[in-house]
C-alpha cells in the first residue's frame, strides 16, 4: 500500500483515537507520541524515496491540511500572532487548494492550475511576498513560500506545477506543526489548570486559620 | 500555460493511397489466444517498417491479472508475432511505489529522437476515474523498458486523468498527449510531456480542449502547423454524435465542442490523415451499439462526411457466434511511412484485429 495513504489513515483514524483516548484519561504524552510516530514514518519515507514517498501521490498531503485544519480551529481563536499567522498560512493554502480542485475537476472557466507550469511570473510574484513578509515579520508565511520556491528550484517535487510546490509538502508540513502546536497548546492549558487547581487545594490547606473559623 | 504552446509537426499531404474495404475475413490475429479479454489497442511502426502493436488483456478488464500485452508486425509475412507482456500491474507497483488495482488503455508513441514512449492509465483506488498515467520509454523499440514514473497532470490527488489517442508531435520535439477527465466532469484536454532524456517532472503544460465537457478520448488530427482537428467520443445522453473541437492557433485555443453527423454510441474513435486535406475516421455508425465498425472520409475538416463502409458489421462470422454481445470497438488507425492505412481494433472482447487498409493495385476512391 502506497506510503501516503497509509499516512492519510493514520491521520484520520488519530482524531476519534485521541478523542477517546482522551475521555478514557490517558495523557497527551500518548497523543504526542503517535504524532512522533506519524513524523517518523515520514521522515523514514522521505529518505527512502524522496520523490515518491511524501509525494507518493501528491496533493494527497492537501488532504492532512484539510484535517489538520479542522483541528486547528483553536489555535486562530488565541491572541499569540504566531500561531494566528500559522491559522493564516492553512487558510491560505486551503484556499488555493480549494480554487485548483474546483477549477480541475469541474472543468469550467480558467484553467487555474496551468498557470502553475512553467509561469516565471508566479513564481516571482511568489518570491516578492516571501521577501515581504519577510521584512514584515511574517516568519511563517517567509518560510512557507521560500520552501515552495526552493521545491522549485531544486526540482525535489514528482510534480513540475508551481501550485503543486505551494501547496503540498508545505502545507503538510504546516498541517502537522498546527497539530503538534494544538496539542502542545492543549496541554499547556491544560498544565496551567492542574497548577492552579494545585494552587487553589494548597491554599485550602495553607489556610488553617480560616479553616478553623 | 507557459510554454504549452508551439507548433506541431505538419501532417504529409501526399496524394493519399486508395481505400480498400477490406473484408474481415482478411484480419489477423494480433493478440493470439492465450488471454481470455483484451481491449484498447494501440500501435506504432518502428523503424524498419515493423508494427509494434499493445494493448491491455487479462481475465476480464479491471481484473488484477490484467497486464499490457506487445506484439510486432515484421515487414514480409502477415503474422503478428506471439504476445509478449510488456508491463506489468506488479512492475508499475514497484517502480512507482504505489498500490495498483487495475491497468488500462496503454499508448505508444515515438518521439523525434526515435525513443519509443508507452503510457499506461492505472488506478489505484475506485473505477476508472480514479485514473492516473504512467510513463515508461524504450531505447530498444520495445525490447525493454525503463522505470515507470507518474505523470502529475492534476492537483487533486493527481486522479482522473486518462489517455486514449495518439500523441501529437511538437516541432520542438515535446509530446502532445490527448487525455480526458473524468470525475465530476468530462472534458478533454492537451497535456504537453517534455522527451528530453532524464528529465523526471516531464509535464510542462496542459490545456483544456474548448467548452467539451461531456466529450471524451480526444483524437487530434494537425492538418497544418498551427490547426488541428480533435474528434471526441460523446457521453452525452442527448447528443449522441461524433464530436470534434478545431484550432487555429497551435492549441491555444480550441473551439467549443460541436457534434458532427457521425453516430456514436458513446464509443471510442479513431482517425487517420489520408494526405490531400482528407481526414478518414473509424467509428461505430450506431448510436445505441458497438456492433458495427465503420470508416468515413472528410474533405472539410468534419464538416460534411462521406462514408466509405462498415468493416465489421452485426452479421457473425460461421463458427464464431459464441459471444452473447457483439463488439467491435476502440478503433486505432495508423498511417505508416509508406503511405499504407492500418486498423487494429477490438473485436468482442477476445481478440485485437488487424486489417490493412490500403493495396497499391486499388482503385482511387
Amino acid at each position: 500500500m502506497s506510503i501516503i495513504i497509509i499516512i492519510i489513515i493514520i491521520f484520520v483514524l488519530l482524531a476519534p483515537c485521541l478523542g477517546f483516548a482522551k475521555s478514557k484519561g490517558f495523557s497527551n504524552r500518548y497523543i504526542e507520541a503517535a504524532i512522533f510516530l506519524v513524523i517518523i514514518v515520514l521522515a523514514i519515507s522521505y529518505l527512502y524515496e524522496p520523490v515518491h514517498a511524501i509525494f507518493g501521490e501528491v496533493s494527497s498531503c492537501s488532504f492532512v491540511l484539510a484535517f489538520a485544519l479542522l483541528q486547528s480551529k483553536q489555535i486562530k481563536q488565541t491572541d499569540e500572532p504566531k500561531k494566528g499567522e500559522v491559522a493564516l498560512v492553512l487558510r491560505t493554502c486551503a484556499i488555493i487548494a480549494v480554487l485548483l480542485y474546483a477549477s480541475s475537476l469541474s472543468g469550467i472557466g480558467p484553467d487555474l492550475y496551468s498557470l502553475g507550469y512553467g509561469n516565471g511570473l508566479l513564481v516571482l510574484a511568489t518570491g516578492a511576498v516571501a521577501i515581504l513578509a519577510l521584512v514584515k515579520g511574517l516568519n511563517y508565511l517567509s518560510i512557507w513560500l521560500w520552501l515552495a520556491l526552493a521545491i522549485t528550484a531544486l526540482n525535489l517535487h514528482e510534480s513540475s506545477n508551481f501550485w503543486d510546490h505551494l501547496v503540498d509538502l508545505p502545507s503538510a508540513l504546516a498541517g502537522i506543526v498546527a497539530w503538534i502546536m494544538l496539542l502542545l497548546s492543549k496541554k499547556l492549558k491544560k498544565d496551567a489548570d492542574k497548577s492552579l487547581e494545585i494552587s487553589s487545594d494548597s491554599d485550602t490547606i495553607t489556610s488553617p486559620t480560616q479553616a478553623r473559623t | 500555460m507557459g510554454t504549452g504552446y508551439a507548433r506541431w509537426e505538419a501532417p504529409d499531404n501526399s496524394p493519399a493511397k486508395a481505400l480498400r474495404l477490406s473484408s474481415p475475413l482478411e484480419s489477423l490475429n494480433v493478440s493470439g489466444d492465450a488471454e481470455p479479454s483484451v481491449h484498447a489497442v494501440s500501435a506504432v511502426e518502428l523503424k524498419n517498417g515493423t508494427l509494434r502493436a499493445f494493448w491491455f488483456g487479462g481475465s476480464r478488464e479491471g481484473a488484477s491479472d490484467v497486464a499490457i500485452y506487445t506484439s510486432t508486425l515484421a515487414p514480409g509475412p502477415n503474422v503478428w508475432s506471439e504476445p509478449e507482456v510488456a508491463i506489468s500491474r506488479s512492475r508499475v507497483e514497484r517502480d512507482t511505489d504505489r498500490s495498483i488495482r487495475k491497468l488500462g488503455n496503454p499508448v505508444a508513441a515515438i518521439d523525434s529522437n526515435g525513443v519509443l514512449w508507452l503510457f499506461v492509465v492505472s488506478v489505484s483506488v475506485g473505477g476508472w476515474s480514479g485514473s492516473a498515467i504512467n510513463v515508461t520509454y524504450s531505447y530498444n523499440e520495445g525490447k525493454t523498458w525503463e522505470d515507470i514514473d507518474r505523470l502529475v497532470t492534476s492537483p487533486f490527488a493527481n486522479i482522473s486523468t486518462l489517455i486514449k489517442g495518439p500523441p501529437i508531435h511538437y516541432r520542438d520535439g515535446a509530446l502532445g498527449l490527448p487525455v480526458y477527465h473524468e470525475m465530476v466532469s468530462k472534458f478533454p484536454q492537451i497535456v504537453r510531456i517534455d522527451t528530453f532524456p532524464g528529465d523526471r517532472n516531464r509535464v510542462e503544460g496542459r490545456t483544456t480542449i474548448g467548452e467539451s465537457r461531456g466529450t471524451i478520448q480526444p483524437w487530434i488530427i494537425p492538418t497544418t502547423e498551427s490547426h488541428a482537428v480533435a474528434f471526441l467520443r460523446s457521453s452525452h445522453s442527448n447528443s449522441k454524435f461524433v464530436h470534434l473541437s478545431e484550432t487555429k492557433d497551435g492549441g491555444k485555443n480550441w473551439s467549443p465542442a460541436r457534434p458532427t453527423s457521425l453516430p456514436n454510441p458513446n464509443a471510442s474513435v479513431a482517425a487517420a490523415h489520408l494526405g490531400e486535406d482528407k481526414i478518414l475516421l473509424a467509428y461505430n455508425h450506431s448510436e445505441k451499439n458497438r456492433d458495427n465498425l465503420t470508416l468515413a472520409i472528410t474533405k472539410d475538416n468534419g464538416s460534411s462526411w462521406e462514408k466509405v463502409g462498415a468493416v465489421e458489421t452485426k452479421k457473425r462470422l460461421e463458427g464464431e457466434n459464441e459471444f452473447r454481445k457483439v463488439e467491435y470497438s476502440y478503433p486505432w488507425l495508423l498511417k505508416t511511412r509508406d503511405g499504407d492505412i492500418h486498423l487494429l481494433y477490438t473485436w468482442n472482447r477476445a481478440e485485437i484485429r488487424h486489417l490493412r487498409l490500403t493495396r497499391k493495385e486499388e482503385i482511387t476512391k
